[in-house]
């Protein structure tokens, strides 16, 4: 019950007036920008990273925590009143909510999609506030060794999971790690792959690298394959208030999707997609009313609305007891931790429990927060929807160069932007996920670290990786990860042919 | 699938070079076996082996790949008004200042995005970027270059 302790600190901290000020604010903001599409949690956070820097530390993660929470709310109205997702979390969403909606359930379907997050984000916080210190327990016998382990497993199933193809995930991840080479290593003072430019001495900030492939490449994306034709915002029709019958057919998928859901995002395995999938699949298959799914079910908005909220709560394991991200956007909030010159992993909790336990704190007070803004307030957000795009997408673009522009306040970084805009248009463009880049971005110099620390311990001894039953039992699971798909389809094939 | 191609074989060549980047670091002798050349040598044979096989599966084109090769061309003249839009910004954004770069951009994009309405995005464009502008300066002691309107804003 150490940590239920731990946890009325958090709350006495978290519930300071100008604590709560910056989850209301990171909330809304984080409901806002859920609800327009083209920007999500990973690049508004980025985008927030220069602006933040002189912000109290606990006060900045609260809010980030607030807009990563706020974001798979908000996109779930996008998602059932528009038929496009808000966010890669809501894709799901989309098809029952959004047949619902056209039905004139749209009132309903909100409903179910709102309480079910609140519900799932709670019983999800609640297992991250028992799990975390189990983790942490475990985590201080991790070596450098089973650190690097750790680490090529979330390269490995980031890359194998994301995505079209197992090799596109993986030259995204190289691509993410080539640019995380640049700059000057740390151990012996060589400069590396700067070309020349003393800009690069200090590496390619990872904001710049968000802020290229999440909002320019995306951008660039949208608009080569712009058809013209514009989106019908459903208008809301039916009570907010669900009837009897809805109740009974939401409270089943809610509990389950938040079961699918924390574990799902807990594993290294990207986040908030994989979840809702397995949410719907699972509902449809369980429902009493299968001939209603495809028409507008409204446990296929339930199961996955609650799995997503869940799966966010468990994202938060890996990256505050190991420092281990396993979403774009948690990898962003790894590089805010480490602007504040802080590392996520089990010294944090030790050394500084305050911030991490009214961390979690708030986010039992942000979910709250955000039924209330979202059930009884969704009326006002809709009217978020009829910006038009060409100028929501001017007004994306204008932040993302300030918040480039302002890192260091030079032109150059501008450069590098609309580079990396266009690897993100092409990787787009050819199914190569943007996830495994970031990623392998901001792991890829702590991985090297481990890697050679490690080394240097075992005296260039390679064997040292396979001699710890832990670190060698990671890296048979990540091998797994990457060839077990491989080998299975290819057995397949075999079979295929001689039959 | 020429694009394709290019896009493997670009990865291949970006392998190379920092392979051939590695091999010139002069390294101390202290860390000649576990220094600064042993993970970006790792990760050029991971580009170069990545892309190899990425190119040798569009060649032999048996579909084992799920292929995602889009089937329309990409629409060039708005791709390329917003990217003028963002050169224009990179460009002048120390000597217009911000607030006048950011307003072409604004406007540029916006009229990529199939906009018609000229004036008003030109007017909300420069709303837009004074607004951002003082926030940033004035309120978050951020600095942002004034350019040819110092003095006036």
């Amino acid at each position: 019950m150490e940590a239920f302790g731990s946890l009325l600190d958090g709350f006495a901290l978290a519930l300071t007036p100008l604590n709560l000020f910056w989850a209301l604010l990171g909330v809304t903001l984080g409901t806002a920008i859920g609800i327009l599409p083209g920007i999500g949690p990973a690049l508004t956070v980025a985008l927030l990273l220069p602006v933040t820097f002189q912000l109290d530390a606990t006060s900045a993660f609260i809010m980030f925590a607030g807009i990563y929470y706020g974001a798979m709310y908000g996109s779930s109205t996008t998602s059932i009143l528009l038929n496009t997702p808000g966010e890669s979390g809501s894709i799901i969403t989309a098809i029952e909510g959004n047949l619902m909606a056209r039905k004139g359930r749209g009132a309903p379907a909100l409903a179910t999609a709102a309480i079910g997050s609140f519900i799932a984000g709670t019983l999800a916080t609640l297992a991250l506030t028992f799990l975390a210190p189990i983790i942490v327990d475990l985590a201080l016998r991790f070596g450098p060794a089973e650190y690097f382990a750790l680490m090529i497993l979330a390269f490995t199933t980031v890359s194998a999971v994301l995505g079209a193809s197992i090799l596109r995930g993986l030259a995204s991840l190289f691509l993410g790690l080539a640019l995380g080479l640049v700059g000057i290593d740390l151990q012996t003072g060589q400069a590396r792959f700067t070309l020349g430019f003393p800009q690069l001495l200090d590496g390619i900030d990872i904001v710049i690298v968000a802020v290229g492939l999440f909002a320019v490449g995306e951008a660039f994306y949208i608009i080569s394959r712009r058809d013209l034709a514009t989106e019908e915002v459903v208008p809301i029709k039916g009570s907010i208030w669900m009837t009897a019958a809805e109740w009974a057919r939401s409270w089943k998928p809610w509990l389950r999707g938040s079961v699918i859901g924390f574990p799902l995002g807990a594993m290294p395995a990207g986040g908030t997609e994989i979840p809702t999938f397995l949410s719907y699949l699972v509902e449809r298959r369980l429902s009493r009313h299968p001939e209603e799914f495809g028409k507008g079910a409204i446990e296929g908005v339930a199961g996955p609305e609650a799995a997503n909220n869940s799966a966010v709560a468990g994202v938060l394991v890996p990256l505050l007891t190991l420092g281990l991200p396993t979403s774009a956007t948690a990898a962003i909030l790894l590089a805010a931790f480490q602007q504040y010159g802080l590392q996520p992993g089990p010294m944090l909790f030790q050394n500084e429990g305050e911030l991490v336990w009214s961390l979690i704190a708030s986010l039992y007070i942000g979910n709250l927060m955000l039924l209330v803004l979202n059930l009884p307030l969704v009326g006002l957000w809709v009217r978020l929807l009829s910006i038009p795009r060409p100028l929501l997408y001017a007004g994306i673009l204008v932040f993302a160069t300030l918040g480039t522009y302002s890192l260091n306040g030079s032109a150059f970084d501008l450069v590098l932007l609309y580079i990396i805009g266009v690897v993100g248009f092409l990787m787009r463009r050819f199914g190569v996920p943007v996830a495994p880049c970031i990623i392998g971005l901001i792991l890829g110099p702590l991985a090297e670290q481990h890697f050679r620390r490690a080394l240097s311990i075992s005296q260039g001894d390679p064997t040292v990786f396979f001699s710890s039953p832990l670190s060698a039992t990671l890296l048979a699971i990540a091998a797994l990860a990457l060839f077990g798909p491989m080998i299975l389809r290819w057995r397949m094939n075999r079979a295929a042919q001689s039959s | 699938m020429p694009g394709e191609l290019l896009l493997a074989l670009g990865i291949v060549a970006l392998g190379v070079f920092i392979a051939v980047e590695t091999a010139t670091f002069r390294v101390a002798p202290l860390y000649a076996k576990v220094g600064p050349r042993l993970f970006p040598g790792l990760v050029a044979t991971g580009l170069i082996l990545i892309g190899g096989l990425l190119a040798w599966q569009v060649l032999r084109g048996d579909g084992r790949e799920p292929s995602v090769q889009p089937r329309t061309p990409p629409q060039w003249a708005p791709l390329g008004l917003v990217s003028v839009g963002l050169l224009l910004q990179m460009l002048l954004i120390e000597w217009l200042g911000f607030v006048l770069a950011s307003s072409i951009l604004f406007w540029f994009v916006a009229v990529g995005f199939g906009s018609r309405r000229y004036l008003r995005d030109a007017a909300i464009g420069v709303i837009l970027s004074v607004v951002v502008f003082l926030g940033f300066t004035r309120g978050l002691n951020l600095s942002l270059p004034a350019g040819i309107l110092e003095g006036l804003l």
